[in-house]
């Protein structure tokens, strides 16, 4: 545009007796040939403003508004989203603790059965030796009894048979003054016991 | 039942009936028939049986009774006698028995006290001796 407003001025016929008032005669003049009403203008301007004024007021407040809500929501958002992960570290670490400390206790836990299970074992396999032992002691000493009655049982037969056999070999071949000696032996033996 | 005091009535008459002897059983039947008047049956029969026991006691007590495998010879047999007389008032009435299961030797019992002398006891006591 300032191309075309230069040419027209360098086609222009020059006034030099003029000066500034010729000067924008000729601007005036120039802008008449383009049509140019400063009239009009002062209505576009005052229309623009109004329009411009209403748009502000009823178009680009409530969208700025709304952008704005739209934004702090986003913000709110965001400083929930970190603060959520805050929190989620937070809670993992807790996590991340807790079970550190459960390890820990199941360890020991752990390490206590096996421990008590140690000790159970060794307590049991005492108990079942001593058992073992006694249940032995008192197997030998029954053997022990029963050995000693069937011994008893055994000399006691022998000693009837002995004494059974003894008087019947006795009686058979004792002859009457040996009979007659051991009456008068008794005889004393008797005398002196009374 | 008989009581205590029957009972030392019934031994105290077996032992004066024993003592007197052939007077004494003649003199028993009397005194019983005193001594059973006016009792019950049960008493009667209690009170005869604590006698008979109390009897044969005391006629055990004078009685000598030697067993032997065979029969002893009047030596013997006086020897023991003689013996066992020793200390007494009144002759001891003499038994004897023959048990060859003694084998040889004797056992003689006076009262409640035996004396066994046999080769059957002797052998008898080494098997126990065994055992």
């Amino acid at each position: 545009m300032l191309d075309t407003i230069l040419l027209l001025a360098s086609s222009a016929p020059v006034h030099e007796s003029t000066g500034d008032t010729g000067l924008l005669a000729s601007f005036v003049e120039l802008l008449n040939n383009f049509g140019v009403e400063p009239k009009l203008i002062i209505a576009q301007i005052i229309n623009f403003i109004l329009v411009a004024f209403l748009l502000w007021k009823f178009a680009f407040k409530p969208v700025m508004a709304t952008l704005d809500e739209r934004q702090r929501k986003n913000s709110e958002g965001l400083q929930f989203a970190e603060e959520s992960k805050t929190q989620l570290e937070e809670t993992e670490k807790r996590q991340a603790e807790v079970l550190r400390e459960a390890n820990t206790k199941a360890q020991d836990i752990l390490h206590e059965a096996r421990d008590s299970a140690s000790e159970f074992e060794d307590k049991m396999k005492g108990e079942t030796a001593t058992q073992i032992e006694e249940m032995r002691k008192r197997a030998e000493d029954s053997n022990e009894l029963e050995r000693k009655k069937m011994l008893t049982e055994v000399r006691q037969e022998v000693a009837r048979l002995v004494v059974m056999t003894s008087g019947k070999v006795l009686q058979r071949e004792l002859g009457n003054d040996e009979k007659l000696r051991l009456d008068k032996a008794a005889a004393e033996e008797i005398s002196q016991l009374n | 039942m008989a009581t205590s005091q029957d009972s030392k009535l019934a031994k105290r008459l077996a032992l004066l009936v024993v003592e007197a002897g052939e007077q004494g059983v003649a003199e028993l039947k009397p005194a019983l028939e005193k001594i059973l008047a006016g009792r019950s049956a049960k008493d009667r029969k209690a009170f005869l049986k604590d006698f008979h026991k109390a009897a044969v006691r005391e006629i055990q007590k004078e009685t000598l009774t030697v067993e032997s495998a065979q029969s002893l010879s009047p030596e013997v047999l006086s020897q023991l006698v003689i013996k066992f007389s020793e200390g007494r008032e009144r002759p001891l009435q003499v038994v004897q028995k023959t048990n060859p299961e003694l084998i040889a030797g004797m056992k003689v019992r006076l009262g409640d006290t035996v004396y066994d002398a046999s080769l059957a006891n002797n052998l008898q006591n080494l098997a126990n001796s065994i055992r």
